[in-house]
């Protein structure tokens, strides 16, 4: 079955077009800002349109046959993949306002897709619907119980799919003890924003995400958990907004802040020295110690760490670190923590998750309807 | 040498008087209610040899309050102090270490006051007042903040725009250091140790503010509290951690002034505002023991509260990497076995291994409550923050400098 | 996220030019506002607003409807232009010729730039699949120029309470140069009148009252603004057996007087040097007009703009200043200057009578208004419909603190 994966965010469209039992896929692409229009007005139907003429103008062997849509916010709403119906969709449209720069376009493209391509199956993936279950005791914060109900605040995790196959894979490995099932994984994201999971068996116990992608672990250009004392006091001491904090926080801030220029998360480990680069480095892995600390703590274990995401390879660098660092039973002479990385991208995985709801279509329709 | 300590509230001046170096105290109290006359009179409960005694002043500030004091200590010739401790809340990043007063350390100090709004200013006027009337007095300042001053820049940077850092001087300060400070040098002497050989994970729970300290080589090297006490750990009233755009959000809401949103994250949040009832957590614990159970809220503000403690104890030891002991410390952490029973069981992977009949039956401190087998000690001990004022007073003066903590533990 | 409005504003840029040129275009004189009215009912059917109101006094309402009831946000611009004194023209007055980055045309600054700027700040928002929380009403008002808000205060007390929506701030589109004007004074037209037996002594009387204010309106005083703006000579008529003479006085209204209050402090001063001189009794009246609106529905309007202002420290202003900053157009907060009479805004109506918050943010320039060869930059047109955008989208959008991250 030929499949089509569309990853839409606010200012771009990514896609890739699988054919049926092969591994990598035979187109893949992306729709930005400058191939739209003669001003760069990104928007999400003429997007989807561009991709449509260009899986028509590939040689890939056969036109899409089903749609996978990954969606990076689906609410509590939704704890599965689901296959788009009517009712889908309006529940989505009730969620637009908890991830209101992200839900609305993705939502444009999927009534875009539906229109072109009326026959199409069209399956979303969700990125927090891993995280969905999480604790309470995980997913609150100590604030005034009217103000979270008000502002309908929990936390989620933001890269579900990338750790949901990643503690498959590191489940296969030899734990600690020797057993041959790893129940009890750190599974690290290492994305543009990088996100660290504690997870025992298929269930999350602890994300570094918060309500927003902006709490957690430094990203290249966001700051992560920050003292909320400093938010205040930049309104009060710069007289800045909230609109502008955020600018300053979610598009100056992470390895950008820190090293004064634009940095990948790759380049940050492998290519550039310096000592702001140096400073950034040892940031970067601190914060990612204390997250696995706090993971190890709340699992009361570990038996493997995973790595997945863009820059897995990171894992190489990271890894023993961090491996060493969490030494079991707090004694070095304890045995490593075992840790492996996940390779595949992050469409590949959604090619196999919608291909999986597909087969499965049957419940699918009856769990979401 | 008898050194008095002081200990300065927005509305209260706490003192003792300690003989060092043999640590005890001659004399102690607390004046209340300083400031503008409220519905009840000011009062000085006064303290000695076990006996207690109220006096009714009026003190309209921490300068005449101080007055009284010293009036009442000056009656009897051996209450007399030969040096004055204050503890101060913060020391911005011009005071790493506490420090002698001199003719320049007034305008320093005034100059940080903003840091700590509600805490530096009454201290800063009550050291002006105190070298006014007894320029011969030597006066010690000891900075809740000099204790963390050995965090290493990795752990102290957020991940800003460095130029926006260095210009509002935006890193991680900690607190609650003295405290830190103390009770790692008392697990020390406790464990037979060096404290320069000490590594451990230090839980300071009040009853209001709440932080973790890992320590290494008996130095600071990382504190829940940020550049302001808001960051960190569930409080009695505060927050501890937060999304950043969740702030933004508050601050966004109509009357969402940097003010009221400031009041709400300070005064309204952490379990106050999750059980809705009650600040204590101790309440909180005591209905959920109740049979039945505690209802929806106070559960989720004891389990959100626990659970954070929990994580940080895990995210520190990770970073101390072979610790010799966890401490606690402070109302909560010497009182309430259920904290760190919920903190310290299922956490074999930390070599940790409580032992149930010891942590419920703490009698005598400070207590290891952990197994004989455990690899690391779980100890209780009580904090004396005037007492760790009084030796670094002591070691300063007696020519020891301000390495004076090292001094404590050998 | 602003960089993303802005794409869009580019995008539509072409669009809301023309939109102003065709309004430009359109006379729309006071009190004969119906064609462009039309044009623009026409436009707002063709873009995306939720509903298009033609309500019974002429305005053109079109509605962006939020998730919630509230808050809901004003932007208002009058539809109506003065007459233009086509003698100081260099060219046709409807021109809207287009050169050099200008639109030039009776009204281009004052306000059809900004009207047109306002409906496509809407527009942006909703091609941007920005969500909103509140509501967006933009309104294109008629008789402001000539008519003393005319237009505004129905829409106010019937338009908008009808639809079930109350503002909790404005934005007036009219010409501020792309800064946030939060006031201006005002005026009032008075008739001090001048009545007795004795034609004599009325005639002595009105003359010493027009040379007292004569004399007020010249003074060049260094440390106050001067109350009075003009005064012209007295009008004599008989009246039911006695003479009567009328001398007309324009007035300056500040923001911390009344018109009560100017009303009785001028009729002191008439009544002393009136006195002085006859035997005879003195009145200040307020003149009224009857106006036809174009719709056909008539009422009665006295002469009198109101000073308003709002606080510095308003919250919308604060707000507004804020969310500019954020977008990337730092604005700079003052008040207008009006140093001709006639001019006013519909804030007086607004913050005065109806206790909403209002702020003024247009693409116009003061200097340009009421004023031969009037011309906008079309620049400052695309500019109004960006950061129009984003100060609407900071009082009544959903929020995006977060969400801005790093792709995700």
């Amino acid at each position: 079955m030929n499949i089509l994966v569309l990853r839409p965010s606010w200012k771009a469209l990514d896609y890739a077009l699988f054919d049926a039992g092969r591994r990598r896929p035979a187109l893949v692409g992306k729709i930005n800002e400058r191939d739209c229009g003669r001003h760069g007005a990104f928007a999400p139907s003429d997007a989807f349109r561009r991709v449509l003429e260009a899986c028509r103008k590939s040689h890939a062997p056969g036109a899409p046959e089903l749609v996978g849509i990954r969606l990076t916010f689906g609410g509590e709403e939704f704890t599965e993949p689901a296959l788009v119906t009517n009712a889908v969709l309006e529940r989505l449209r009730g969620l637009a306002h908890q991830a209101p720069l992200h839900l609305p376009p993705a939502l444009a493209l999927i009534e875009r897709c539906r229109e072109s391509l009326p026959e199409m199956p069209i399956i979303l993936v969700f990125e927090t619907a891993f995280f969905v279950k999480l604790p309470l005791r995980e997913r609150g914060y100590g604030m005034d119980a009217g103000v979270v109900q008000e502002l309908g605040i929990r936390r989620y995790g933001y890269h579900g799919i990338f750790h949901e196959t990643a503690c498959k894979l590191a489940s296969r490995l030899v734990g600690v003890r020797g057993t041959s099932s790893c129940r009890r994984v750190l599974s690290i994201c290492l994305e543009p924003r990088p996100e660290i999971a504690a997870v025992i068996g298929r269930r999350p116990v602890m994300v570094t995400s918060g309500a927003t992608p902006l709490e957690g672990l430094p990203g290249q250009t966001a700051c992560g958990e920050l003292d909320p004392g400093i938010v205040l006091h930049l309104a009060r001491k710069l007289g800045w907004g909230p609109e502008q904090i955020n600018q300053c926080l979610t598009g100056e801030s992470g390895l950008a802040g820190l090293t004064g220029h634009r940095i990948t998360l790759d380049g940050l480990f492998h290519d550039e020295w310096g000592p702001a680069i140096e400073l950034a480095r040892q940031v970067m892995r601190y914060r990612m110690l204390l997250a696995c600390g706090a993971g190890v703590a709340a699992m009361g274990w570990v038996d493997a760490i995973v790595f997945s995401g863009r820059y897995f390879d990171l894992g190489e660098v990271l890894g023993p670190w961090l491996a060493g660092r969490l030494a079991v039973n707090g004694r070095s002479e304890a045995p490593e923590i075992p840790w492996t990385s996940l390779h595949e991208p992050l469409d590949r995985l959604i090619a196999d998750q919608v291909a999986a709801a597909f087969a499965g279509r049957a419940v699918l329709t009856a769990v979401t309807e | 040498m008898n050194v008095l300590v002081f200990n300065c509230g927005s509305s209260s001046l706490k003192y003792r008087l300690i003989a060092m170096p043999g640590e005890r105290e001659l004399a102690g109290g607390e004046a209340q209610r300083v400031g503008p006359p409220t519905a009840e009179p000011s009062r000085i409960v006064h303290r000695i040899g076990g006996r207690e005694e109220s006096v009714f002043v009026p003190m309209p500030d921490h300068a005449s309050a101080f007055g009284e004091v010293m009036k009442l200590l000056g009656m009897r010739q051996e209450l007399r102090p030969d040096a004055v401790g204050h503890r101060m809340v913060h020391g911005g990043s011009r005071f790493k270490a506490h420090v002698l007063v001199e003719a320049d350390t007034l305008p320093a100090l005034v100059e940080i006051n903003e840091l700590a709004p509600l805490h530096n200013p009454p201290q800063t006027a009550l050291v002006a007042a105190c070298r006014e009337r007894f320029p011969e007095l030597p006066q010690v300042l000891v900075f809740d903040t000099a204790y963390h001053s050995t965090i290493p820049d990795y752990a102290r940077t957020y991940a800003l725009p460095a130029k926006l850092c260095s210009k509002l001087g935006l890193y991680k300060h900690g607190f609650h250091g003295t405290s830190h400070a103390y009770v790692a040098s008392e697990a020390a002497r406790f464990l037979g140790r060096k404290l320069d050989h000490l590594n451990a994970v230090s839980c300071h729970l009040g009853s209001g503010g709440a932080s973790l300290c890992a320590i290494v080589g008996g130095q600071s090297v990382d504190n829940t509290m940020g550049y302001s006490p808001l960051q960190g750990l569930v409080m009695s009233t505060r927050c501890g951690d937060l999304d950043p755009a969740l702030t933004l959000r508050l601050l966004a809401r109509p009357g969402g002034g940097v003010k009221s949103v400031e009041g709400l994250l300070n005064r309204k949040s952490g379990v106050l505002g999750m059980s809705g009832s009650t600040a204590d957590i101790r309440d909180v614990l005591a209905e959920r023991a109740r049979p039945g159970g505690a209802d929806a809220r106070a559960e989720t503000a004891a389990q959100i509260y626990l659970w954070r403690l929990r994580k940080y104890l895990g995210a520190y030891l990770a970073v101390v990497g072979s610790a010799d002991a966890v401490i606690f410390t402070d109302t909560i952490g010497e009182t309430v076995p259920q904290v760190r029973q919920a903190v310290c069981s299922g956490m074999e992977a930390f070599g940790i291994d409580l032992d149930p009949e010891r942590n419920a039956n703490v009698k005598v401190y400070p207590a290891d409550v952990a197994t004989d087998d455990s690899l690391v000690r779980v100890l209780v001990i009580l904090t004396n923050e005037e007492l760790a004022i009084a030796r670094c007073v002591h070691s300063l003066l007696m020519g020891s400098g301000p390495a004076g903590r090292k001094e404590d533990a050998a | 996220m602003y960089q993303m409005l802005k794409a869009r504003s580019e995008a539509l840029k072409d669009e809301a030019v023309s939109f102003a040129m065709e309004l430009v275009r359109t006379p729309s004189v006071s009190l004969n506002e119906a064609d462009a009215a039309v044009r623009v009912e026409r436009r707002m059917k063709n873009l995306s607003f939720d509903r298009v109101i033609h309500d019974e006094a002429g305005n053109v309402v079109g509605l962006l409807l939020g998730r919630k009831p509230g808050p809901t946000v004003l932007l208002n611009c009058h539809l109506d232009t003065v007459a233009a004194d086509e003698a100081q023209w260099s060219e046709p007055a409807l021109s809207g010729r287009l050169e050099d980055g200008k639109l030039h045309g009776l009204g281009a600054s004052d306000c059809k730039g900004g009207l047109a700027a306002q409906v496509y700040a809407a527009e942006l928002l909703k091609r941007s699949l920005l969500p909103l929380d509140g509501n967006v009403v933009v309104a294109t008002t008629v008789a402001e120029e000539n008519g003393r808000s005319v237009g505004v205060r129905a829409l106010m007390e019937t338009t908008l309470p009808e639809l079930g929506l109350k503002p909790d701030f404005a934005i007036l589109g009219e010409p501020t140069g792309l800064s946030l004007y939060y006031g201006h004074d005002g005026w009032v037209e008075l008739d001090v009148i001048v009545e007795g037996a004795n034609p004599f002594q009325v005639e002595d009387s009105a003359r010493a009252v027009h040379g007292f204010f004569d004399e007020r309106c010249r003074q060049k005083c260094q440390f106050e603004r001067p109350g009075v703006a003009a005064t012209r000579a007295p009008r004599m008529e008989d009246a039911d057996g006695l003479r009567r003479a009328t001398i007309p006085i324009d007035r300056w209204l500040y923001a911390t007087e009344s018109v009560q209050e100017v009303i009785s402090q001028v009729r002191e001063n008439a009544e002393l040097v009136a006195k002085s001189v006859g035997a005879v009794a003195v009145d200040v009246s307020v003149p009224e007009d009857r106006q036809r609106l174009y719709t056909g529905r008539t009422s009665v309007v006295r002469r009198v703009a109101n000073a308003w202002a709002i606080d510095p420290f308003d919250p919308l202003l604060e707000r507004s200043r804020q969310t500019l900053a954020a977008a990337g157009c730092p604005a700079r907060a003052s008040l207008w200057k009006l140093d001709r009479l006639g001019m006013g805004t519909a804030g007086g109506v607004l913050v005065k009578e109806f206790g909403v918050p209002t702020v003024g943010f247009g693409p116009g320039e003061e200097t340009r208004a009421h004023a031969p060869d009037e011309w906008v930059s079309v620049d400052k047109i695309a500019g109004a419909v960006y950061a129009t955008a984003a100060v609407v989208h900071g009082l009544v959008g959903i929020p995006v603190f977060g969400w801005t991250t790093d792709e995700i």
